[in-house]
C-alpha cells in the first residue's frame, strides 16, 4: 500500500541529513528512500514528501506518466495553438490529474512532481530552446556556444529568476487574479492562456481538499489518541485553510504561508519557472500573525509548527542552489522592520538548521541590537545566513534609477542579487571567466602575436580583451532574451505581476513595471588580479622572464620552475591583501567591463548589470583555464565571489574588506558578496559578537553590500573529513548558499581545509 | 646604576648578543626584530587591534607559549611533522610546499609598523580599538618601544602595552604618557616561585606595578594559572597582593593556561619546559 498519509503510528527512519535529487553530473548521487510504510510520524515525513513520492496514487498519476502525456499533448497542439496556450493546456493537465496528497502529519499538501530534475513540462524550458535558436538567433547561439567551449564564458538562457510582487499577489489571492485577468482581458491567446492557468491552479486547490476531507474521513474512523487528535486539528486547519483560497485571499499567517508554499511549487514545479525568493517572510506574516493572537485563532506554539513545516518544504526539496529567503529592512519612517515575530522565526529557523531555505537579513542602522545579534550568533554556529546591508543596498538601486522608496523594499531573489520589488524578474545569463583573457593574452604573447612594452600595455590589452567578451556576452544575451517567451512563457509567473496582465505582456520576458534586468556574472577576479601582478613582478620588475618566455611556461604548466611557481603563490602581493599594485589592477578590470555592461539597455524593458557572484563557476571555469603566473597550476580552482584567491589573503579580514573597498560596489550592481572565513576562537563571546559587528559596520560603509561568515577552524574540519558521521550537521558556506559539509566532494573539502589553515594559521 | 643590573641579569638569563642598535630620529635605539604582526585582534585590549610582536624576552618562563619572542635573534623552525625531507631543502619559509620552516625575526621600520597600524584605522574607530604592542618583551626596548609609541599616538591611535613589567623605571616613566592602557601580566606571587618559573625575581615588576597605580593608569592584570606552580594559594596571594595596592578584582584576568605550544619547542629545537596542563 502506498499510502502513507493516514499512518499514524510513530516511526523511528532516522532523519538522514544528506543530499538528493540531484540532477547534474558533478552532485552526489541521492540516497534510496526508506520504505514509504516507514514514513509515519510528522519529521520523516516532511523531510521525504520532495525525495521520493508520497502522493496517494489513487488521485492521479506519477510525474513520469504526466510527461508522458505532456509530451504527447504538446506535439499535438504546437501545430494549431499558440504556444503560450499549448503551455497552459500541459500545466492545466497535469493540475487535474497528477497525484497529491493532504497529509494529516504536514501542514502542506503533496504533489507527485516532487522531482524538480524531472518535471512534466521540463520540455518548456530546456527542448525548446533549440528549435527556437535555429529560428531567431542562429548566430547568437553559434557565438554562445563557441564562448563555452573555448572557456571564455560559460552562457545559457536564464528562466531561474522569476519572483512575483508578492504584496500584491498575496492580497489577490488566485480569484482576485483571475477577476484582475478577466478586467484586462481582451478575448486573446495571451490572456485566454491565463485564464486556463489561475482555473487550472484553483481546480487543484478544489481537489486538495476534497482529498484532504477524504482522509479527514478516515482519521475519523481511528480510535481516538491524543497524536490522532492533534493530526485531526491539522488536517481540519488545512481544508479549511485550502477551501478559503479557493475562494479568496489569505486570512491569516498559516494561510498565507500555504498561499506561498502553493504559488511556489505551481511555479516551479509545474510550470518550470524557478521562483527564487519567498517573500520579506518576518514583514509579510507579522501583520497576519498579529491578528490571528488577537482573534484566538492560532498560539504561538502552532505557528512554531507551521513555520518549521514551512521551512522543511524546501529543506526537503533541498535544491543545491538553495531557496532565498529576506528578512526585516526599514519602514519609511526609519523604523524597523523586523518584529516580534522576527523572533520567533529565526528560532524555528536556528532549531531546523536547514542549509536551504538561506535567509538574507537586511541590516541597517534601524536594525535592532539583540536581534543583530541573534543572527550574528547563528552565523557563528553556522546557520544559512547572509548579511546584507541595507544603506548600501539603497546606494546601488538609487544608481540605477529606482527612487529611495522603491530601493527600501528590495529583497533578494537567487544567490545574492538585489531587486526592488516591481523590477524582480531577472536573469543571470552566463559567466565570464576573467582568467581566462589573461592566459589567452599569454599564449598569444608565447606566439609572438602581441609584445606589450610596459606592464600597463600588458594590462590594458588584458582588460580590453575582457571588455570585448563582455560586449559580447551583453549582445547575445540581448538577442537571445528577446525570445524567452517563445521558449518558456512564463505563465504562473504572469499571475503573479499586476502590470504585466494589465499591458499583456509576459512578467518573467519583459512584464515587470520597473523593468526585467540582466546579470552578466564573472568570475575569478581575485585570482585573474594575483595573474596581472605576478606578471608585472616576473616580467617588467625583476626580468626574470620575456612575456613570451613566460607564456611558454604557463602552456607547460610551470614544469622545471617549481621553486619559482613556490615563491608565486605565497607571494604576499596578491589581491586581498590592500596592496596597491593589486588593487590599482583590480580597479582597471572593474572599469573595462562595467563600463560594457551596467546601464545598458536589455531587450526586456531593464537594463544590464554587472555581478561578482561566482556560484560553481571558480570550480568549473578554472577547469578550462591553463596555469597563471600567479603561480597556479592548470586545471586549480580560482578565487569566489569577490574573495581573494584561496588562501592568497594573509593580511587577515581587514585587508580583505579594505581591498574590496577600494572598488566601487555600484558598479556591481546586480551583487557584492564576500565571504569571510573566522576561527570559531575569535567569535567566541561578546567580544565575537562585537567583531562581527564592526566587520558588518566597516564593510557597509566601504559600500561593501551582502556579507557571510564562515565560522570553522581547519582542526575542525579536518576532523570532520576523517569522522563524516559525527558532523552530521556541520554547514559550511560555498556561495549563496550553504552546503553539508558531508554533501562535499573530498576535492572541495581539501580546498576549504587548504583555505582556513592559511587564513587562520 | 639599577639600568645597568637589570640590563646585565637579562643577559646573563639569555647570552649575549641581545639586540641590534640603530639611529632613530637622531638617537640609538636598542631596535628588536618583529615576531609577527596579528591584525583583528580582540584579546589584547579593548575594540578590535593590531598587535604587534617584537621578538626578545629578558624573562623565561618555563610555561612560555610563545617561546620563538625568547631569543632576540632570527631564527628558522622546522616542524618535523610537515616536512616531507625533500631532497633539495633550501630551509627556506618562502619554497617549502608543506610549510615546514618558519622564519621567526625580521626588521621592519618605525614608519613600516605605523603605516601598517593606520590600514586598519576604519575599524579601530568602528570598535573602540587601537594597537597594542606585545611580544617578547617590548620594554627590553624600551627607547625603542617609546618611540613607536609616540608615533602611534601621532597618528590619534589608542595604544595597550602588553608588558611583564620587568623593566627599569626610567622605562616606565618614558612610556608611561605614551600608553592608555598597560596590559601587565603578573606571575608569581611568591618571589622564589617567581624565580624558578621566570629566571627573575618580581621585585622589579611589583614596584613598577605599584608605580602604575599611582600614576592612575588604566590597566588590566594577566594572571595565568598554570597548574602545579602558580595556581591554588599563589592566585589568591596574587589577588591579595594586587587588591591590596588597588587594583580591583575587575581589573584581573585570570588565563587559563595551554601546553599547546610544545611542538614550537621542537622545531626551534629548544627544551621543552613546559609543564603539563
Amino acid at each position: 500500500m502506498r499510502r502513507v498519509g493516514l499512518l499514524v503510528v510513530l516511526g523511528s527512519v532516522a532523519l538522514a541529513h544528506v543530499a538528493w535529487g540531484r540532477g547534474e553530473s558533478w552532485m552526489p548521487a541521492p540516497p534510496v528512500p526508506p520504505p514509504l510504510e516507514s514514513l509515519t510520524n510528522e519529521a520523516c515525513y516532511i523531510e521525504w514528501k520532495f525525495r521520493t513520492d508520497v502522493t496517494d496514487v489513487t488521485t492521479g498519476l506519477t510525474a513520469d506518466a504526466l510527461k508522458k502525456k505532456v509530451n504527447g499533448l504538446w506535439r499535438e497542439l504546437e501545430k494549431t495553438d499558440d504556444w503560450r496556450v499549448v503551455k497552459a493546456k500541459c500545466y492545466a493537465l497535469v493540475c487535474d490529474e497528477m497525484a497529491i496528497d493532504v497529509s494529516p502529519l504536514d501542514w502542506y499538501p503533496s504533489i507527485s512532481v516532487w522531482n524538480r530534475y524531472n518535471r512534466p513540462l521540463e520540455y518548456f524550458k530546456h527542448g525548446r530552446q533549440g528549435p527556437i535558436a535555429a529560428k531567431y538567433y542562429p548566430e547568437v547561439r553559434k557565438s554562445m556556444d563557441e564562448g563555452n567551449r573555448s572557456g571564455r564564458w560559460k552562457m545559457w538562457v536564464d528562466f531561474d529568476h522569476s519572483v512575483p510582487v508578492w504584496e500584491e499577489l498575496i492580497a489577490d489571492g488566485f480569484t482576485g487574479v483571475r477577476a484582475y485577468i478577466d478586467k484586462c482581458s481582451d478575448g486573446s491567446d495571451f490572456y485566454r492562456s491565463l485564464q486556463m492557468t489561475v482555473e487550472a491552479s484553483l481546480r487543484l486547490l478544489a481537489r486538495m481538499v476534497q482529498q484532504g476531507r477524504r482522509n479527514l474521513a478516515r482519521l475519523e474512523r481511528e480510535a481516538a489518541s491524543a497524536e490522532t487528535n492533534k493530526r485531526l486539528a491539522r488536517l481540519r486547519k488545512q481544508i479549511a485553510a485550502l477551501e478559503n483560497l479557493t475562494q479568496g485571499p489569505p486570512r491569516t499567517a498559516y494561510e498565507t504561508m500555504l498561499f506561498i508554499d502553493l504559488y511556489f511549487f505551481l511555479c516551479e514545479h509545474l510550470d518550470v519557472m524557478q521562483c527564487r525568493s519567498l517573500t520579506i517572510i518576518d514583514r509579510t506574516l507579522w501583520p497576519y500573525y498579529r491578528a490571528d493572537l488577537a482573534a484566538g485563532r492560532t498560539t504561538e506554539a502552532e505557528f512554531r509548527e507551521q513555520f518549521r513545516h514551512f521551512l522543511w518544504q524546501w529543506g526537503s526539496v533541498d535544491n543545491y542552489w538553495g531557496q532565498p529567503v529576506t528578512l526585516g529592512g526599514t519602514k519609511a519612517d526609519g523604523t524597523t522592520e523586523y518584529n516580534p515575530l522576527s523572533y520567533i522565526i529565526l528560532d524555528v529557523v536556528d532549531e531546523c538548521n536547514l542549509t536551504t531555505p538561506k535567509f538574507h537579513a537586511k541590516v541597517g542602522p534601524s536594525t535592532p541590537r539583540p536581534l543583530l545579534d541573534k543572527l550574528l550568533d547563528m552565523a557563528r554556529r553556522h546557520r544559512s545566513l547572509t548579511f546584507v546591508g541595507e544603506e548600501p543596498a539603497w546606494a546601488i538601486l538609487e544608481s540605477l534609477g529606482y527612487s529611495r522608496e522603491e530601493s527600501r523594499g528590495f529583497y533578494t531573489r537567487g544567490c545574492y542579487e538585489i531587486n526592488v520589488p516591481n523590477g524582480a524578474n531577472g536573469t543571470g545569463t552566463g559567466y565570464v571567466n576573467l582568467l581566462k583573457h589573461v592566459e589567452l593574452v599569454l599564449r598569444d604573447a608565447a606566439a609572438g602575436k602581441v609584445a606589450p612594452v610596459t606592464y600597463g600595455d600588458f594590462q590594458v590589452e588584458c582588460t580590453r580583451r575582457m571588455a570585448e567578451t563582455c560586449r559580447a556576452a551583453v549582445h547575445n544575451a540581448y538577442e537571445f532574451e528577446k525570445h524567452l517567451d517563445d521558449v518558456n512563457p512564463a505563465n504562473v509567473s504572469t499571475l503573479g505581476v499586476r502590470h504585466a496582465i494589465r499591458v499583456k505582456k509576459d512578467a518573467f520576458a519583459n512584464g515587470s513595471e520597473r523593468g526585467n534586468n540582466t546579470s552578466i556574472l564573472v568570475t575569478g577576479l581575485g585570482t585573474t588580479v594575483d595573474a596581472l601582478v605576478a606578471v608585472k613582478e616576473l616580467v617588467y620588475e625583476q626580468k626574470v622572464f620575456t612575456l613570451a618566455a613566460l607564456g611558454k611556461l604557463m602552456a607547460a604548466n610551470w614544469k622545471g620552475h617549481e621553486e619559482l611557481r613556490m615563491r608565486m603563490l605565497r607571494s604576499r602581493r596578491k589581491y586581498g591583501n590592500n596592496d596597491p599594485d593589486a588593487n590599482a589592477a583590480a580597479v582597471a578590470i572593474q572599469e573595462a567591463i562595467s563600463a560594457e555592461v551596467n546601464h545598458r539597455p536589455n531587450s526586456r524593458g531593464g537594463q544590464f548589470m554587472l555581478s561578482g557572484h561566482s556560484a560553481r563557476a571558480f570550480i568549473y571555469s578554472a577547469a578550462e583555464t591553463g596555469a597563471t603566473p600567479d603561480g597556479r597550476k592548470a586545471g586549480a580552482q580560482f578565487s569566489k565571489n569577490l574573495s581573494a584567491t584561496m588562501g592568497a589573503d594573509t593580511e587577515g579580514v581587514t585587508a580583505l574588506v579594505a581591498t574590496l573597498g577600494a572598488l566601487d560596489a555600484k558598479k556591481w550592481p546586480g551583487d557584492f558578496p564576500l565571504d569571510v572565513m573566522l576561527h570559531p576562537s575569535t567569535v567566541m563571546g561578546e567580544k565575537g559578537l562585537a567583531l562581527m559587528r564592526t566587520l558588518l559596520s566597516v564593510y557597509y560603509a566601504h559600500g561593501g553590500l551582502q556579507m557571510q561568515f564562515i565560522v570553522v577552524s581547519p582542526e575542525e574540519l579536518r576532523d570532520a573529513q576523517a569522522h563524516p558521521e559525527r558532523y552530521e550537521s556541520l554547514q559550511v558556506r560555498v556561495c549563496g548558499w550553504n552546503v553539508r559539509w558531508n554533501d562535499m566532494p573530498k576535492s572541495e573539502q581539501d580546498e576549504y581545509i587548504l583555505r582556513a589553515e592559511r587564513i587562520m594559521r | 646604576m639599577r639600568r645597568r643590573a637589570f640590563c646585565l641579569g637579562a643577559a646573563s638569563a639569555l647570552g649575549m648578543p641581545l639586540w641590534s642598535w640603530a639611529e632613530v630620529g637622531g638617537r640609538t635605539l636598542k631596535v628588536p626584530l618583529m615576531l609577527d604582526t596579528k591584525r583583528m585582534a580582540i584579546h589584547d585590549g579593548p575594540g578590535l587591534r593590531t598587535t604587534f610582536f617584537v621578538k626578545g624576552c629578558p624573562l623565561k618562563c618555563v610555561w612560555c607559549h610563545n617561546p620563538e619572542s625568547i631569543s632576540p635573534k632570527e631564527q628558522i623552525a622546522r616542524f618535523g611533522h610537515l616536512c616531507r625531507k625533500c631532497a633539495k631543502c633550501k630551509m627556506d619559509e618562502a619554497l617549502c610546499p608543506t610549510r615546514a620552516f618558519k622564519r621567526y625575526g625580521r626588521a621592519v621600520s618605525l614608519d613600516a609598523l605605523v603605516d601598517k597600524a593606520l590600514e586598519d584605522k576604519a575599524f579601530y574607530d568602528a570598535s573602540g580599538g587601537g594597537v597594542t604592542i606585545s611580544g617578547g618583551e617590548p620594554l627590553f626596548f624600551w627607547e625603542w618601544t617609546a618611540e613607536l609609541l609616540a608615533r602611534f599616538k601621532a597618528a590619534g591611535l589608542h595604544t595597550c602595552l602588553d608588558t611583564s613589567l620587568y623593566a627599569p623605571p626610567a622605562a616606565i616613566e618614558k612610556v608611561l604618557p605614551l600608553v592608555d592602557m598597560w596590559l601587565p601580566d603578573y606571575k608569581a606571587e611568591d618571589d622564589a616561585r617567581h624565580r624558578e618559573y621566570t629566571g627573575v625575581s618580581n621585585t622589579i615588576i611589583k614596584r613598577n606595578l605599584e608605580r602604575l597605580v599611582a600614576a592612575k593608569a588604566k590597566l588590566e592584570v594577566r594572571c595565568l594559572v598554570v597548574p602545579k606552580c602558580t595556581d591554588g594559594e599563589d592566585i589568591v596571594a596574587r589577588h591579595r597582593y594586587l587588591n591590596s595596592i588597588g587594583i580591583g578584582d575587575d581589573k584581573i584576568v585570570e588565563l587559563e593556561y595551554l601546553d599547546y605550544a610544545r611542538s614550537k619547542y621542537l622545531a626551534l629545537g629548544m627544551k621543552d619546559t613546559m609543564p603539563p596542563r
